[in-house]
């Protein structure tokens, strides 16, 4: 009877530290997974909402059916795919963007948009799936690359613009500081692009789409180098949707290398942009 | 010792008072120095609009800014803004709506808000906060707007729209102005131009939320009524229609107000103008933009007695946006003029 309940109470008590690490360890998943009401309801709803401001082409935009199309339409619907989930998209105006992930109104933001960040207590941002910003266009031959400072390459040369916009800006500016700078300003972009083709300017500054847009048909250019003063388009979230924030980081390095991001920038702005 | 050891604090001591020589006092821009922190920046963002011939600014005065507790008021950096606008010979409208602080607007449960969500039941804090504004600085600030875009469900917190929840701050807040300063100008609305119809989960059509306005008695709580017109891809002769977005849908307006007996009262038009981003389905060139910014200005001067001023959206940003907005502004971030700027200074200043 003795070594009876001796032997029970050694079996309740290993009994009762097992259950206790049991439960320890249950707690301790509990606590190590954030709680992430986004990925929460996505996955009870099937469906990812996705908060776009679709007056962007060609990363955001209606068609003349009301339809979305556009590179972020695109990353969404494919990002969606490799969920298993719908894709809903809610158009509204840029300012609204963050407030609809902030209300919970939306899961995520897709919008070419680039990360501010004094919204960081607000909002967490994906590494980038594109980099705009202000190119520099010269003809492959004979053109001058960039290879050190922008402002110094500017020296003596022509630059075509687009009268008025950030390139026209930049390059006044340039003209200020810089011995020899002419700015050729144009109505748009493609005809400050084809003036260089024409051979009636040295290089082109202007925004980055244009660029590589006119690139697309223009083999005889080529860019000078890198964006200047680029632009990282990200996703946002709600800063309280970790969980959703690790799943689009995943899945954006994944289409990085499977070459999904390259297709989807080739496709809608050339292979200058892939 | 080492902690007696400080750099020597930036000091600007400002010049003579300035004079805006213009030849179109109708010339306004709405600045943002709302988040300008460096005081040499203020002050030359408000040169180069006296320089451009603008008599008049609307500046953003977020309450949050202002009153970060209860009843605690700091005006360190709107003292900034509106003294140096006055040492520039400008005047200021200023914008009394959004950034609710934290206190004003979060629930008991602690769920996050956006900082346009003023509760119904802290409408008297707005109240207070517009008296005490109005109070510390009358004699220099003679016009405030009471909100902005109230008829968009994102400058309403994003919940519905509610004209006559509007219409009841409106209220209390002239109450508060007029007791702080009988003569402080008081703009209802700021209202946006919309056509989202009844039940939006967007907002509201303005001129349905104008007339709402006056059924809840709006009438006798502003002296003026602040718009904002944008004119997207249209010239600023675009005849006004209630299905169209464009420059002259103020004039639609403006019928509301004269058939509800506001003949008398004058509008301002606080936001306004063309964008000429290289991709905004909404923009148009820049060349277009400067044609149609000037076209305006005449247009409001020509037709419009009784608008005054002309505010356009927005001279400069302390940094880009990184979006199409940036394609509305005069001046870059680093005080570069643009194009537009050059054009409006060469056609306002004699």
């Amino acid at each position: 009877m003795g070594r009876t309940l001796t032997l029970f109470r050694a079996v309740s008590g290993v009994a009762g530290i097992v259950a206790l690490l049991v439960a320890a360890v249950i707690a301790w998943r509990a606590w190590r997974t954030p709680e992430d009401a986004a990925w929460a309801r996505i996955q009870a709803d099937g469906r990812l909402v996705v908060a776009t401001d679709a007056s962007y082409p060609p990363f955001s935009a209606t068609d003349a059916n009301g339809d979305l199309f556009g590179l972020d339409v695109d990353l969404a619907e494919a990002i969606g795919r490799r969920w298993g989930v719908a894709v809903q998209f809610e158009n509204i105006t840029y300012d609204a963007l963050l407030g609809t992930l902030v209300v919970g109104r939306d899961d995520v933001v897709i919008s070419a948009f680039v990360a501010q960040p004094e919204r960081t207590r607000e909002v967490a941002y994906t590494a980038p799936y594109f980099v705009g910003g202000t190119l520099v266009v010269i003809r492959r031959a004979g053109g001058q690359l960039i290879t050190g400072d922008a402002e110094a390459w500017a020296a003596g040369k022509t630059l075509a613009v687009e009268y008025g916009a950030g390139g026209d800006a930049l390059a006044r500016q340039w003209a200020r500081r810089v011995v020899g700078v002419t700015v050729q300003p144009l109505d748009t972009a493609a005809a400050a692009l084809a003036s260089v083709a024409a051979g009636m300017a040295d290089a082109a500054v202007v925004d980055a789409i244009a660029a590589y847009t006119f690139l697309a048909a223009h083999p005889d250019l080529t860019l000078a180098g890198p964006p200047i003063a680029p632009e990282p388009y990200v996703m946002a979230v709600s800063a309280d949707s970790p969980v959703l924030l690790a799943h689009l980081q995943d899945t954006l390095a994944a289409m990085q290398a499977d070459g999904t991001l390259a297709d989807l920038r080739a496709h809608w702005l050339g292979e200058a942009a892939r | 010792m080492l902690a007696g050891i400080q750099p020597p604090r930036a000091t600007l001591r400002l010049g003579p008072p300035q004079t805006v020589v213009t030849a179109h006092p109708v010339l306004c821009v709405h600045t943002r120095l709302t988040d300008e922190v460096e005081p040499w920046k203020v002050l030359r963002t408000l040169e180069l609009v006296r320089q451009m011939g603008a008599p008049t600014i609307v500046e953003y005065f977020p309450w949050a800014y202002a009153e970060s507790r209860p009843g605690q008021f700091d005006w360190g950096h709107a003292d900034l803004v509106v003294d140096y606008a006055a040492n520039q010979g400008l005047t200021v409208i200023a914008r009394l709506g959004g950034l609710v602080p934290d206190w004003a607007r979060t629930p008991p449960d602690g769920a996050d808000t956006v900082d346009t969500l003023l509760p119904y039941d802290r409408f008297a804090d707005y109240g207070d906060y517009v008296f005490a504004f109005v109070q510390h600085f009358q004699g220099r600030v003679k016009t405030i707007i009471i909100w902005n875009e109230p008829n968009v469900t994102l400058e309403w917190g994003f919940r519905p729209v509610d004209p006559e929840g509007y219409t009841t701050l409106l209220k209390i807040a002239y109450a508060r102005a007029k007791e702080a300063d009988p003569s402080v100008q008081v703009l209802a609305g700021a209202l946006a131009p919309t056509l989202e119809p009844e039940g939006s989960d967007l907002g509201l059509n303005d001129l349905l939320f104008l007339e709402r306005m006056y059924a809840a008695g709006a009438a006798g709580y502003f002296d003026a009524l602040a718009v904002h017109a944008y004119g997207l891809g249209f010239p600023p002769d675009e005849p006004p229609a209630p299905d169209a977005l464009n420059f002259r849908r103020v004039e639609l307006l403006r019928a509301i107000m004269v058939a509800h007996g506001d003949a008398a009262k004058g509008m301002v038009l606080t936001e306004s103008g063309w964008n000429d981003s290289p991709r905004w389905t909404r923009a148009v060139t820049p060349g277009a933009r400067i044609d149609y910014t000037l076209a305006g200005y005449e247009w409001a001067e020509t037709h419009w007695p009784w608008m005054q001023p002309v505010c356009t959206w927005a001279f400069r940003y302390p940094k880009p946006q990184n979006s199409y907005g940036d394609y509305f502004t005069f001046v870059s971030p680093e005080f570069v003029p643009k194009p537009i700027y050059d054009a409006v200074k060469q056609w306002a200043v004699p």
